[in-house]
């Protein structure tokens, strides 16, 4: 179970291609808050990461405990944008796809 | 006596107040500026002198702005006003007021003039069960020239700016203006209500109306004139029916939401002032209804939802992949999870009516590129149904809440808690398949199967979905058929026992194409007799049923919306003159209620009152009700796409002389229809408002 962003996006790393992300397309930001930038392109559920930061179609910020608690659920993204700790810029449809990708591998990992 | 407040909405931000243009909010009274389901103001009001000045008319100029005509309480008769006050709103990001007073005398006069502003930033959902328990803290300040007015929980901020043109001494509760007026002069000053979502990162919203002399408009799309230009034109011999279809337009344009997870994407909120938020059925059916006059709100609600498609278990929210979202808001009782509706899935009917408005889309606009989109979650959501919506592996999708606490029961559009219930008056426990969402399951895997085959170029799955649904079609007439009754039962329960009230929901199933022809005939009996017609329309439950109530939410009430799908329903299995009856039940109806029809209203018997008696609470405008009217016209003008053209099979009644929709949208371009009245209906009793019985006598001729 990981327990940093840098641990997360190295789990995620590996998969290099998402069946729940098939009709998403589209670039993800994910700004953790004194830790790093990272890029992530999706396209028709191929993923790509890179540890940078760069112009995307969606930027997530937040602090690193909410970004963990979020892609392990214990915390709902669009929740935590609503009470203000978690702040999302430009296209939101893609943050919610982000959170279907967050919920379906933690379904995935709970079934294995 | 109370009075009707009035409103202004844009979007999601809407204005309730006096006729005064005070807001005064009390457990009684929803007064308020919202903005995102939350009160950013519960008290704004003005005082000419420590008095709060009269109303002598207000103007819904349109859905967005409002004036409001004041002159100071003289409590004398026949003593002319000296000072007139003019308030002038418009919303929109907050809102923008201008205030005006003029001095009629000769002499010059001194006045106090007072503005006095507070916010409780209640949940919507507070709100309207008037509970006000809050967990976080107050503050308001006097920064410079501006009130702030604030609630804070952890980092959820929500902070209301208010500034003025004029000068004022500015305090905590509000503004004071020392006002010297001149013989014939006036005073003016524009003051700016400012809403601030997340207060951690500054302010997100700007003043829409930066200065005074702005003219409002609206922000949302297309402008009004644009969108009424762009809907047919409707004349007919019956002027009353074109200023029906008219309200029904701004109304709808006035319901346009814009949904922060598709932006650009207006879809129709449900209603105001409790619904100004996204409710799949409500903007399917909504969406479905206005299909033919503005396409382009079905193909935002498609994608909108299409976007927020449940993908995981999450029984909080009743969330299951592949499901429609019910409902969903952005307070605070949400934010923090109070509330399950970041979004809420809890309703059956949603996910097979997605479908069923898919394929209507693609049947009047031809745009094909969509329905390949979207074939993810058309699958998603065909799984669903077969998955998680049939519970126990009957062949029926029944629901049953996993949220207990604050999950909705019945999972259906009858969704009160008393809605389901048998003849006798008890309720049906739960699992419960309501007889509807089978006929709409019927009707989406019929609809499914033809875009499988020709979209998404998949026979196999498209013979299977042809099979399904002959099966379900079968099996349906055999299991909820009550032969004593000659009516479909609403419901089976968890029993499989069959919940024996005649109910409108009858005619829904005549809309979805299940009901066998051998038993149509008695189901359009029903929905014209004297147990389920009113006479301004079919009840939601028909008297003489253990929970028959007139003014009942959905056990005796007329919903327009509900009518307008029986109507339609009637129409598709030939019944073109009880067709007639219902939608022409309902219109007269909309004379009485300024032309719009409501949410809901009584369902008092026509001979009874004379006149539809309003429901207490029902919504107004409500996206759903707009849209009846166009759904009625459509079903009397008998307009069905087939294929790249216009099938228009009129069957209007006698008193409407004639009817010409003209510009019909669709894949053909665009088109006209026109109708005489050949349809001989029965005599309604009595219409005070025209001393003479109707529906014959009514002015139906210009």
């Amino acid at each position: 179970m990981p327990q940093t962003a840098q641990e997360v996006f190295k789990l995620h790393r590996v998969q290099k291609y998402e069946p729940i992300l098939r009709s998403v397309h589209g670039t993800y930001l994910f700004e953790i808050e004194k830790v790093g930038s990272w890029f992530v392109a999706v396209d028709a559920g191929a993923i790509k990461i890179e540890e940078k930061k760069r112009d995307a179609d969606c930027t997530i910020i937040c602090d690193e405990r909410d970004f963990v608690d979020i892609v392990e659920g214990r915390r709902n993204l669009i929740t935590a944008h609503m009470q203000g700790r978690v702040k999302i810029h430009g296209d939101m449809a893609l943050a919610q796809k982000f959170h279907g990708l967050v919920s379906a591998t933690i379904e995935e990992r709970g079934a294995a | 006596m109370r009075f009707k407040p009035v409103s202004a909405l844009e979007g999601d931000t809407f204005v309730v107040s006096d006729r005064r243009g005070d807001i005064d909010s009390s457990p009684d009274e929803a007064h308020g500026l919202f903005h995102g389901d939350t009160r950013y103001l519960s008290r704004w009001i003005f005082t000419v002198d420590g008095q709060k000045p009269n109303s002598l008319s207000t103007d819904d100029v349109n859905y967005f702005s409002s004036q409001f005509f004041l002159v100071p309480g003289t409590g004398t008769v026949y003593v002319d006003s000296p000072l007139s006050i003019v308030r002038q709103r418009a919303v929109g990001g907050g809102f923008h007021e201008d205030i005006k007073i003029q001095n009629h005398k000769p002499k010059p006069i001194d006045l106090e003039v007072r503005v006095e502003a507070d916010a409780d930033f209640a949940d919507l959902f507070q709100v309207k069960d008037a509970q006000f328990n809050r967990s976080g803290k107050y503050y308001r300040r006097v920064e410079g020239d501006r009130l702030i007015l604030g609630y804070q929980r952890e980092r959820f901020v929500r902070e209301t700016q208010i500034t003025s043109s004029a000068p004022a001494e500015i305090d905590e509760k509000g503004f004071r203006f020392k006002v010297h007026l001149e013989p014939h002069s006036e005073w003016f000053t524009g003051m700016n209500v400012l809403v601030a979502v997340d207060g951690t990162e500054g302010l997100k919203n700007r003043p829409k109306y930066r200065d005074v002399h702005d003219v409002p408009t609206p922000n949302i799309g297309m402008s009004l004139q644009n969108w009424v230009n762009a809907a047919p034109k409707l004349r007919s011999s019956w002027s009353d029916f074109e200023r029906i279809y008219e309200r029904s337009l701004v109304d709808l344009a006035a319901l346009r939401f814009f949904s922060r997870f598709a932006p650009g994407e207006a879809l129709p909120a449900a209603g105001l002032p409790w619904f100004m938020a996204v409710f799949g059925r409500d903007s399917i059916f909504t969406s479905y209804q206005a299909l033919p006059f503005l396409p382009e709100l079905a193909a935002s609600t498609l994608r909108v939802l299409a976007v927020r498609q449940g993908t995981r278990r999450d029984d909080f929210r009743d969330e299951e992949p592949g499901r429609i979202l019910h409902e969903a808001r952005t307070g605070e009782m949400t934010a923090f999870e109070e509330r399950p509706h970041s979004p809420y899935f809890g309703s059956s009917d949603a996910t097979p009516l997605f479908l069923v408005l898919m394929d209507e889309f693609e049947r009047w606009t031809g745009d094909g590129d969509l329905i390949r989109k979207f074939e993810a979650e058309a699958r998603a959501a065909l799984r669903w149904i077969d998955e998680y919506g049939d519970r126990d592996g009957d062949g029926y999708v029944e629901y049953e809440r996993r949220n207990k606490e604050t999950g909705i029961e019945n999972q259906c559009w009858k969704d009160s808690w008393d809605s389901i219930a048998f003849s006798d008056g008890s309720l049906a426990q739960t699992p419960i398949a309501t007889c509807e969402i089978q006929g709409y399951v019927f009707d989406a895997k019929r609809r499914c199967a033809r875009l499988a085959r020709e979209f998404w170029n998949d026979p196999v799955i498209a013979d299977r979905l042809e099979k399904e649904a002959d099966d379900l079609k079968r099996k349906f007439n055999r299991d909820f058929w009550i032969p004593e009754k000659q009516f479909f039962a609403l419901a089976l329960d968890a029993k499989k026992s069959k919940v024996d009230s005649l109910t409108s929901n009858v005619g829904h199933l005549l809309w979805s194409g299940i009901v066998d022809d051998d038993k149509a005939a008695a189901c359009a009996r029903h929905l014209v007799g004297p147990k389920l017609f009113s006479g301004w329309g079919v009840r939601t439950l028909a008297v003489g049923e253990g929970r028959y109530n007139p003014i009942g939410y959905h056990v005796g009430t007329v919903w327009p919306f509900d009518n307008s799908f029986v109507a339609q329903g009637l129409r598709n299995y030939g019944f073109q003159k009880e067709a007639a009856i219902v939608a022409i039940g309902n219109l007269e109806a909309a004379r009485f209620f300024d032309y719009r029809l409501p949410e809901a209203f009584a369902g008092y018997a026509r001979e009874e009152t004379n006149f539809p008696v309003e429901y207490p609470t029902a919504c107004s405008p409500q996206a759903w009700s707009a849209g009846a009217p166009l759904l009625f016209l459509r079903s009397m003008l008998g307009l069905e796409p087939v294929g790249r053209k216009l099938l228009v099979d009129p069957a209007v009644p006698k008193q409407i002389q004639w009817l010409e929709l003209l510009g019909i949208p669709g894949q053909w371009g665009r088109t006209d229809a026109f109708a005489r009245g050949l349809i001989d209906l029965p005599p309604q009793k009595m219409d005070p408002r025209n001393d003479a019985f109707g529906p014959g006598s009514i002015d139906w001729c210009r």
